[in-house]
């Protein structure tokens, strides 16, 4: 080993801290990018296996001339399978009487559909011999404790039917058990599916006097070849118009599969994060390289003088510095690899055992490791590349002098400021040592800020996501929707049904509501969702405005969802088609938007659902109980009434979503962790930077008989200054960071109006201060280490 | 010892006038800034130093007698005039080439000693010579010996004095054996007792056949030196000439 190497390796163990800062940040940012990324592909394959293995379909086909669609696909190039099925939802009542929203869904008694296969977890498959036989579909089974041989009822043709369980089962289709796009934060309890004999399923489905014709099945899912799903869109495209020829209501292609869209959203989180939280770390890490080399250059200039006077070249000097840098981000990169592997893996198992997937598959990428180790190496040549070209160009002359503080006296804004206003000469030495100090060194002092910002926007974007969710919700279930419960019935809700739900004790209120599934249609464009018709004057509904206000349900013309202003391509005054399920066209004019953060509906009064279909009613009713009142006793009460067949509790919706937010929240625990390490890091690299710099002239200061806690209070007045300049820019591109993070959520599905509480920009400003304050404690501590004599004395020469 | 003064212009040695010149300056200026803030730090001068020759160069802070130093050194080159080393003219050379030459031609001795703290006596020693191949253990260790380090040779420089630091520096510039020894205040940091423990040293080293060039503000030294230059104001005022040298014992300040 040459002595220039040994050289390179016993300085990175001066002032191990520094250094040591740099490379837990390169390692956090690896670290997060490698979690973040692998847990994103390993979900994303584990996802695609069971998609593979239960052959999931690649398009569903709501609606129309099941049979004679299924036989025309079927002579489509590209597609590998179809199959028909019926699926139907009703009422389900529990063994302890609890009701919720029930699907069926048809599967042969002879074995496993072609498509959309089922996993039995336990007891066994549908049983021909077993008429009254069904499977629970997992999330069901957990929630209402349902295993083999448990019974379940459920609503058809007016009465309760008992079934029995002889398995539970997981599906491809409710991996996320999500009712429709449009419903995507079930609450448990509120919606169950059970996979049933086909037969069964078209016992529930009809016929019903609106859809007396349809009796045979009303989906039809088609599976792709492996080549045809590589481009699916075109083949999306020609089967959807295929299957609007046979008066199909919806063609759902895989994406927008409701459970599939929801996880995709989900797990998009993870993709985005791959790349934020690198590049925060490493601009983080680059920066605090930077500052710790160029002291570093600095503290070494007459050694590196004496090396080029000696005969050492520049490029030996920068390659020396540089490589400083990349075993900074070599070391920090190799660690994060290592943590990044291993936190993937556990961030992945604890996601998909949360959600209940039946397969997991969780694998090492050479691309990740390669990309992980690439962005530390790079991160650390990039940040060292300026103070080594430094080094380099140090002049051998250097050699020759002692120490020479740098001076930037008579210029910049102080100086001109104590030109300008006379008066500030009269403020005493120690504040000019305080205003002066962050001078003298403007691109740390800069860079400093940098990492004041950084900080800043991590620990803002972590609880301003947390503030932004909360006032989601709040929106959500204190102003758009005003019932407390929503009831199923079995019978129109006329004035009786709704007189006698009214008069019971702790009702406030009662609405009729009607909901149907449509497709609505503008040109080319499609959008499924559902039809909500309402009182004009009802209660129970907020209409909130795009431009913030509110406004009635008009008496005619239908609102919609504001993301539908783009996702078809309407504005107010045009004209909508809508198709319900049976196939049967309506026309509507556009009378506004509503700015709804869950879901994107289309609203209209109930006469106009009437005029659009003479044989609609209204089975559903909201409810809204008296103050105070115990929403278990309103459930018992309400579900006893006649005509009431199922119950959907919004506080229970709204701790669903709460419930859905607890990885959330453990997330944006861990970010506050992370923007606060970063923000110490940062901190403490520059700050012990700047005390180190300044050891002589402290010195000098102690000696002259400044006592030790005088000059803790000018270094510490000096940081916090530092600080102070960095936190309003801070907290304002944290506000923009949040929301630009925010807005990748943003779909007709989920809608996240950036609302960051005044609190929480003083709580992430106070907290960003006392990071400050505990990072300069090991700088202040030096100073109390500070021996005055050496340091005067071989400083100063 | 008989000491003779005479005018800077004429700069004949006594130490054998028949040799090949070590160092020439010929009408050497160094001019740094321009306009109102131009510094004049060499005003055109002559000098030769023959080899085996120790010239004591002397001078007030701002004599120029560092900058001289620089061009001698190949740190920096003459804004006009020539300068010519071991036969060698090193004035055009670019900054490629003046690394060369200092690497293999000169050896600097700083008055700060710029050792690298992280590494020991030796290391030291041998973090120069490496890069003219002569930073093997064994040669390393006979500098440090010549410098009568031999037994520090595992310290590191926070553990040696500052005597014994300056020498550990002399020793790294005469590893690589080079033929042209630069000294920059070499006693500058050091009280008497190690200053002329320094001292005794470059003179042992001049007395075995290495050309010495010393800059000081050190009267005192210039008792052992072949030639004294005295500098003032970018020029030199008088060199004196000494065909016996004082003994570095006798020395004292």
């Amino acid at each position: 080993m040459t002595a220039l190497t040994r050289k390179l390796l016993r300085d990175l163990r001066r002032g191990p801290a520094q250094l040591l800062a740099v490379v837990a940040l390169v390692a956090l940012g690896v670290a997060l990018y490698g979690a973040s990324y692998d847990a994103y592909r390993n979900l994303d394959a584990s996802y695609n296996a069971i998609f593979d293995r239960y052959h999931f379909a690649d398009l569903t086909i709501v609606g129309g001339d099941a049979p004679a669609i299924a036989t025309e696909v079927a002579t489509i190039d590209g597609v590998a399978t179809v199959a028909t099925r019926t699926v139907a939802d009703t009422p389900l009542r529990l063994a302890d009487g609890k009701t919720l929203t029930g699907r069926v869904i048809g599967l042969p008694t002879t074995g496993q559909p072609p498509i959309n296969q089922v996993e039995v977890e336990s007891g066994s498959y549908l049983d021909p011999s077993r008429a009254g036989g069904v499977l629970a579909e997992s999330h069901l089974a957990d929630q209402a404790d349902l295993s083999e041989d448990s019974t379940v009822e459920i609503w058809v043709g007016g009465t309760w039917q008992p079934l029995t369980v002889l398995g539970t089962v997981a599906s491809p289709e409710y991996l996320w058990p999500a009712a429709s796009r449009q419903d995507v934060l079930p609450a448990p309890g509120t919606f169950g599916v059970l996979f049933v004999p086909e037969s069964l399923a078209r016992q529930v489905l009809g016929p019903e006097p609106a859809e007396a014709t349809q009796t045979g099945p009303n989906e039809v899912t088609v599976y792709y070849t492996p080549a045809a799903r590589d481009d699916a869109s075109e083949l999306d495209a020609r089967l959807a118009a295929l299957a609007q020829r046979h008066g199909a209501a919806d063609v759902v292609p895989r994406d927008d599969q409701p459970s599939n869209a929801t996880l995709a959203l989900d797990i998009k989180g993870f993709e985005e994060l791959a790349i934020m939280f690198p590049v925060l770390f490493l601009t983080a890490a680059g920066l605090a390289t930077y500052v710790v080399l160029t002291r570093r250059v600095a503290r070494d200039r007459a050694i590196i003088g004496m090396m080029r006077a000696s005969g050492f070249r520049r490029r030996t000097v920068l390659g020396h510095y540089l490589t400083t840098g990349l075993l900074c981000g070599l070391a920090g990169s190799v660690i994060g690899v290592l943590l990044g592997i291993a936190a993937a893996g556990t961030v992945t198992r604890l996601y998909i055992e949360a959600i209940g997937v039946p397969l997991t598959l969780v694998s090492i990428r050479a691309s990740t490791v390669l990309g992980g180790l690439a962005f530390g190496l790079v991160a650390g040549a990039l940040s060292a590349l300026a103070p080594a070209l430094a080094a380099s160009r140090v002049p051998p002359a250097e050699a020759m002098r002692g120490v020479v503080p740098s001076t930037r006296g008579g210029r910049g804004l102080l100086a001109r400021l104590e030109r300008w206003i006379p008066a500030t000469r009269r403020l005493p030495a120690a504040a000019w040592f305080v205003l002066r100090g962050p001078t003298r060194h403007p691109r740390r002092t800069l860079y400093t800020e940098i990492g004041v910002v950084l900080a800043l926007v991590l620990i803002l974007v972590s609880w301003g996501m947390l503030d932004t969710v909360r006032a989601t919700m709040a929106r959500q279930y204190d102003q758009v929707q005003r019932q407390d419960a929503q009831l199923v019935l079995d019978r129109p809700a006329d004035a009786a049904i709704l007189d006698d739900l009214a008069g019971v004790p702790g009702v406030a209120a009662v609405e009729p509501i009607t909901e149907r599934p449509i497709t609505l249609e503008a040109g080319s464009k499609t959008y499924a969702t559902a039809l909500l018709g309402l009182r004009p004057d009802t209660t129970m509904h907020t209409f909130l405005d795009p431009d913030g206000g509110t406004r009635p349900l008009p008496a005619t013309g239908v609102l919609l969802g504001t993301a539908l202003r783009e996702d078809l391509g309407v504005n107010s005054g045009d004209r909508v088609s809508l198709r319900f399920l049976d196939g049967s066209p309506a026309d509507l004019t556009v009378a506004g938007f509503v700015d709804e953060p869950l879901g994107t509906f289309a609203y209209v009064s109930l006469d106009q659902v009437r005029a659009l279909d003479a044989t609609a009613r209204s089975t559903g009713a909201l409810v809204r109980f008296d103050p105070g009142t115990d929403a278990e006793a309103m459930r018992r009460a309400l579900t006893s009434r006649p005509g009431v067949v199922a119950y959907e509790d919004t506080e229970a919706l709204r701790r669903a979503a709460e419930d859905f937010m607890g990885l959330f929240y453990v997330f944006v625990g861990v970010m506050l962790l992370f923007g606060g390490m970063l923000a110490f890091t940062v901190l403490f690299a520059t700050m012990s930077v700047n005390v180190a710099e300044r050891s002589v002239e402290i010195a000098t200061l102690r000696a002259s008989g400044v006592s030790q806690r005088r000059l803790a209070r000018l270094v510490t007045a000096e940081n916090l200054l530092l600080v102070t300049v960095g936190i309003l820019p801070g907290l304002g591109l944290g506000w923009l960071a949040t929301d630009a993070y925010l807005s990748a959520f943003n779909t007709d599905l989920m809608r996240f109006a950036t609302d960051i509480r005044p609190g929480t920009f003083a709580w992430s400003a106070l907290a960003v201060v006392v990071v400050a304050l505990l990072a300069q404690l090991p700088g202040l501590r030096a100073l109390g280490r500070l021996d005055l004599g050496t340091v005067v004395r071989e400083r100063a020469g | 010892m008989k000491p003779s003064a005479r005018p800077a212009q004429t700069d004949a040695s006594t130490a054998g006038d028949d040799a090949a010149p070590a160092v020439e300056l010929l009408g050497a200026a160094k001019t740094y800034g321009t306009g109102h803030a131009e510094v004049h730090a060499l005003r055109g001068v002559d000098l030769t130093v023959l080899p085996g020759e120790m010239v004591v160069l002397l001078g007030p802070s701002g004599s120029g007698k560092t900058t001289l130093l620089n061009l001698v050194g190949g740190i920096e080159p003459p804004t006009t005039g020539r300068v010519v080393v071991g036969g060698r003219e090193i004035t055009d050379f670019d900054e490629k080439a003046r690394t060369t030459y200092r690497r293999g031609t000169v050896g600097f001795v700083f008055q700060f000693f710029n050792l690298v703290p992280t590494l020991t006596a030796l290391e030291n020693v041998r973090l120069v010579a490496e890069l003219t191949g002569r930073g093997d253990r064994e040669r390393a260790m006979h500098a440090l010996e010549d410098v009568g380090l031999a037994d520090r040779a595992d310290h590191f420089p926070a553990q040696l004095s500052g005597g014994e630091q300056q020498r550990v520096a002399i020793a790294r510039a005469i590893a690589k054996d080079p033929p042209l020894l630069l000294c920059d205040e070499p006693t500058g940091a050091l009280d008497l007792e190690t200053g002329l423990g320094v001292l005794r040293t470059l003179q042992r080293l001049n007395r075995a056949g290495r050309t010495l060039l010393v800059v000081t503000h050190n009267a005192a030294i210039a008792a052992i030196a072949h030639r004294v230059v005295r500098m003032r104001s970018g020029e030199i005022v008088t060199v004196t000439t000494t065909d016996t040298p004082g003994d570095a014992d006798e020395v004292t300040w």
